[in-house]
């Protein structure tokens, strides 16, 4: 199971947005037919939508899944460590993102200085979240995955997947 | 071995303080006699030296010093048998480059030095003992043989006492100079890369305390402290060290205030400025080459994984078909053979069955 988690170790994602846990669960995203592997390069402009994120489990069970960037505004000077791009909670177990309801919707990359990295992570939850259960979170920047899950009783992540993304030099995506 | 200006004029001299760290190999803590003759052959006395031939010489022998005491932490013995052979060498001439005398004071010869020493000696030597000195030693005559290295070059103020001692008003001796010794060779104590030190300004060279050796020890840990400042007069120059060697050589003016440690603080505040900024530069841009590391590494090592992921599938999958295609081949010979079976029967049958009889 290390093998799974040693490249978010490396890559400080645990450590710096979660804490070490065990993957219990598989999750694969991927943006159009671009599949997303820990650490992969992803364009802003290929991630304008929001990517297919299909976790495994059972059909009962529910998760939720945040979408946080650690490095903005810049990774050496990351003032609002997380920046929130996403929330999606009660995704049945076995299905994808989208099954579940947005609850903060989705903003794409947009990496202003240096390389961010864009953790996507998934939390089992104990129960279904139902309208006024959920404390929506003030703000994008600033926001703490941690926080979060401890105050919704999240518990460790299931499961974690990250990106790096990069400004695109040349032509600015529109 | 006699100096002949040196020892005609012996007088009476406060007993120079030993210094606790003096004696840890450093070729500053020997006295003009052990020198000469470490020297050996050198033929030329010290005593009708000039100033800059002195130090020369001395650097000469502390470099090949270095050399020996990199074996050895009692350098002395070693020192000895390599500045034999570095001292009659070539002399250091990348040295000479940071070596600045005053005028009056390169010119002069040891005696001239060590004569105007006496002159003034009388009182200046007792006014600032520094403060973690130990006794004195018993009282004796001092000729220039017995005095040490450190001791002759901190009174003449080629080196200054930068321990921090209160300051005590300035000493008459007209000769000085800021010019630190170059970077000790051996240290048997290093600081602690952040050492601050404070320098008050104002020392006089002559309050004597554990000015070359200890100042060695206490800035040369953080690297080469070369810093090399300007002819000033003596009472006005307080300088400061600091740890980090390459930033002491763009010190272009001797600094008259009072250092509060610390890497900043001591420039003028336009080349602090730069400095400083590049240092951050150079900070993030190390860190962002960490980062870049990382970010390799972890990238890496998940297509590594990937890699023995998709490898085990395979062979998985291998497994898989082979022992379907077993299974199959099996199957269509299992269908074969009975299909030969019942009809290798039937021929059996008809043939009796078609028997004529």
């Amino acid at each position: 199971m290390a093998r799974f988690v040693d490249p978010l170790v490396v890559g400080r994602v645990i450590g710096e947005v979660v804490d070490l846990f065990v993957p219990s669960i598989s999750m694969t995203a991927a943006y159009g037919d671009r599949d997303i592997s820990n650490g992969c390069l992803v364009r802003p402009s290929a991630a304008d939508y929001p990517p297919l994120v299909r976790i495994s489990g059972r059909r009962n069970d529910l998760y939720t899944l945040i979408m946080t960037d650690p490095d903005a505004p810049s990774p050496s000077d990351p003032s609002m460590r997380e920046f929130l791009h996403w929330i999606v909670v009660n995704i049945p177990g076995g299905t994808d993102a989208s099954k579940g309801e947005e609850m903060v919707e989705y903003m794409g990359p947009r990496p202003t200085v240096g390389i961010h990295r864009y953790v996507l992570v998934l939390y089992e939850q104990k129960a279904r979240f139902v309208d006024g259960a959920l404390m929506p979170p003030a703000d994008r920047p600033n926001f703490n995955t941690r926080a979060f899950a401890a105050y919704h009783q999240l518990g460790l992540p299931t499961a974690v997947v990250h990106f790096n993304s990069q400004r695109e030099p040349a032509n600015r995506r529109r | 071995m006699d100096f002949p200006g040196g020892s005609g004029r012996q007088q009476q001299l406060p007993p120079m303080t030993p210094l606790p760290l003096a004696r840890q190999g450093s070729v500053y803590s020997l006295t003009f006699d052990e020198f000469q003759s470490t020297l050996g052959g050198v033929g030329k006395d010290f005593g009708s030296m000039n100033m800059d031939e002195l130090l020369r010489s001395i650097w000469t022998a502390e470099e090949s010093h270095a050399v020996g005491a990199a074996t050895t932490t009692t350098a002395t013995t070693a020192s000895v048998a390599a500045a034999e052979h570095a001292a009659v060498g070539a002399p250091p001439v990348q040295r000479q480059g940071s070596l600045t005398l005053p005028r009056t004071l390169s010119q002069k010869t040891v005696d001239e030095v060590w004569r105007d020493m006496m002159c003034f000696g009388g009182g200046g030597a007792s006014t600032a003992p520094a403060a973690a000195e130990p006794p004195p030693p018993a009282h004796r005559q001092q000729t220039l043989g017995e005095i040490t290295l450190e001791e002759f070059l901190v009174r003449a103020g080629v080196v200054r006492e930068d321990m921090s001692v209160p300051p005590v008003p300035p000493a008459p001796t007209p000769t000085a100079a800021a010019v630190p010794p170059p970077p000790p060779p051996q240290q048997q104590t290093p600081m602690l890369f952040g050492q601050s030190n404070v320098f008050p300004p104002m020392v006089p060279p002559l309050s004597l305390g554990n000015g070359l050796v200890s100042g060695a020890v206490g800035h040369g840990g953080g690297g080469a402290a070369s810093l090399v400042s300007p002819v000033r007069p003596v009472s006005s120059n307080g300088f400061g060290k600091m740890e980090g060697g390459d930033l002491s050589s763009l010190s272009p003016s001797p600094v008259p205030y009072v250092f509060k440690g610390g890497l900043r603080g001591r420039k003028a505040p336009g080349i602090e400025k730069v400095v400083e900024r590049r240092q951050r530069r150079m900070i993030k841009n190390r860190e962002s080459a960490a980062r870049s590391r990382q970010r390799k590494q972890a990238y890496m090592m998940e297509l590594e994984a990937e890699v023995a992921k998709l490898k085990e599938l395979n062979d998985e999958l291998q497994k898989k078909q082979d022992e379907m295609l077993e299974q199959q081949k099996n199957e269509v010979l299992e269908r074969m053979s009975r299909q030969v079976g019942p009809t290798a029967k039937r021929i059996c049958l008809r043939r009796t069955l078609t028997g004529p009889w």
